[in-house]
């Protein structure tokens, strides 16, 4: 099944923690705003979830739901 | 006389357990911005981003989230700590003595104020002694809402305190960043000072360099503070706690550090207030409602933390994705920045690249101070301080090393 990575730009301040547990699936756009990469959703579901949980706003969303 | 400040509110609710707790820092109806007159004008509060809401606040955290990026953590871990540990710890003993809350508080100035742009010279005791008094006057403002004594009292001490903080320490360091900036907040706080959308002027870079500063201080040595005196405690409630392991094991150190913020918050009780009518899990909340999230009882509910949720246990299993730590740096958008300097990093599960994570400044100071053998210095007791509700703060905890080492 495949796994569907989004990150809501208007909660994102920008703490960067989901770049720091899954460098691979997200990086720090021109404003320091989070956003998937490319290949995000190849990455293992459990780093993603991971990402999720640590952003402190809940900004990152894996398989269509907040976590 | 009046004592604490009296925030005009319909109703109080108190929250309790962990999952009640957790979304209601989330809830973004529920803020920060208490009664201004009452805790944010003539304090350190006033116009900062701890206290600011909406997209202002949004703003003032994406710039300065900036300053918390993991390239600078290592540095500060790696690097620059470990510098400040070798220079100054043994400095701050005397006679194999020493006042944790003394010797916390100057450990960790200094890299804070490294991090805030405030220049003092690391190798002279009585700047770092001044700067941390100023610290210490900023924690009362800082804690207004939960002071047992005079509020205008306090609002009077933090006046004067950012007066003189602004000639002795701000200004000459903003004179040499207006010249050159240097990565450091009030670098950054000057290079954005036009920008409309970041409620910036001159007495908010006041105030918000000297909260950076004292939240990168203050805390730190409660925190070290809590970690020795429950790894000193006998009796029951205590599991598998050894202070030798603390300097044989730095993740160790950090997974002591995690449990006595589990144990004992810096901010027990947390206040938000309802910006409109919302709801917390079952709890109604109308607008204009003081919301009491107890951090506090959140850590210790079993229903997260197991039947042990009382017990210092440093090595207990918690659920996945839910922090060792509780809910003691906060959740939502006003988590503390800090969090990963004075923390670490998450504990990493066993096949993590160990190069890669950070055990938190606090680890270091514990497993520092544990080296020298500390225990409680019988002819002078630990003191609380008493000046505010939040009661797992101390005011002195002095203590005897029986390690040759500080010799």
């Amino acid at each position: 099944m495949a796994v569907r990575v989004a990150v809501d730009k208007d909660l994102c301040i920008s703490s960067a923690e989901c770049v720091r547990v899954a460098p691979e699936a997200f990086a720090l756009d021109d404003d320091g705003l989070s956003e998937p990469t490319a290949v995000a959703a190849a990455a293992p579901l459990e780093q993603l979830l991971d990402a999720a949980a640590q952003c402190p706003v809940l900004a990152v969303r894996v398989g269509g739901a907040q976590s | 006389m009046a004592s604490g400040i009296a925030l005009p509110v319909s109703t109080e609710v108190v929250l309790g357990r962990y999952a009640d707790c957790q979304a209601a820092l989330l809830n973004r109806d529920l803020s920060r911005t208490f009664d201004r007159r009452g805790y944010a004008e003539g304090n350190v509060r006033a116009g900062i981003v701890s206290t600011s809401h909406g997209l202002l606040h949004r703003a003032r955290r994406r710039m300065e989230n900036t300053l918390f990026r993991s390239e600078r953590l290592e540095h500060y871990e790696r690097e620059l700590f470990p510098a400040v540990l070798d220079r100054l710890l043994g400095r701050l003993i005397s006679d194999g003595r020493a006042d944790l809350f003394v010797l916390g508080e100057l450990l960790s100035v200094v890299l804070s104020a490294q991090r805030v742009g405030v220049d003092v010279d690391p190798d002279d005791l009585d700047q770092l002694r001044r700067l941390v008094g100023y610290v210490d006057r900023f924690s009362q403002g800082s804690a207004l809402v939960d002071t047992v004594g005079d509020a205008e009292a306090v609002r009077a001490v933090v006046r004067e305190a950012l007066d003189g903080f602004e000639a002795d320490f701000l200004a000459p360091s903003r004179w040499r960043r207006e010249r050159e900036a240097r990565g450091d907040l009030l670098s950054l706080l000057l290079a954005h000072r036009h920008d409309p959308s970041l409620g910036l002027d001159d007495g908010v870079i006041v105030r918000e360099t000297a909260t950076y500063l004292q939240g990168g201080t203050h805390t730190s040595s409660q925190t070290l503070i809590n970690a020795v005196d429950l790894l000193l405690s006998t009796g029951p409630g205590r599991v598998g706690c050894d202070l030798g392991r603390v300097v044989a094991d730095v993740g160790y150190a950090q997974r002591c550090v995690h449990e006595t913020l589990r144990l004992r918050p810096t901010t027990p009780r947390i206040k938000r207030r309802a910006e409109a009518a919302t709801r917390v899990g079952a709890h109604e909340i109308p607008e204009a409602a003081l919301v009491v999230v107890d951090v506090a009882a959140a850590n210790r509910d079993p229903l997260v933390f197991g039947a042990s949720a009382d017990a210092f246990d440093p090595l207990r299993a918690v659920p996945p994705r839910v922090h060792r730590w509780g809910l003691s740096f906060g959740a939502g958008a006003h988590q503390c920045p800090g969090r990963n300097v004075a923390g670490g990093f998450p504990p990493p599960d066993t096949d993590a690249p160990p190069g890669a994570h950070l055990h938190g400044l606090v680890a270091l100071m514990l497993q520092a101070v544990a080296r020298l053998r500390p225990r409680r210095d019988p002819a002078r007791a630990p003191e609380r301080d008493t000046r505010t509700e939040r009661f797992t703060r101390w005011s002195s905890y002095p203590v005897v090393f029986e390690g040759a080492a500080w010799r």
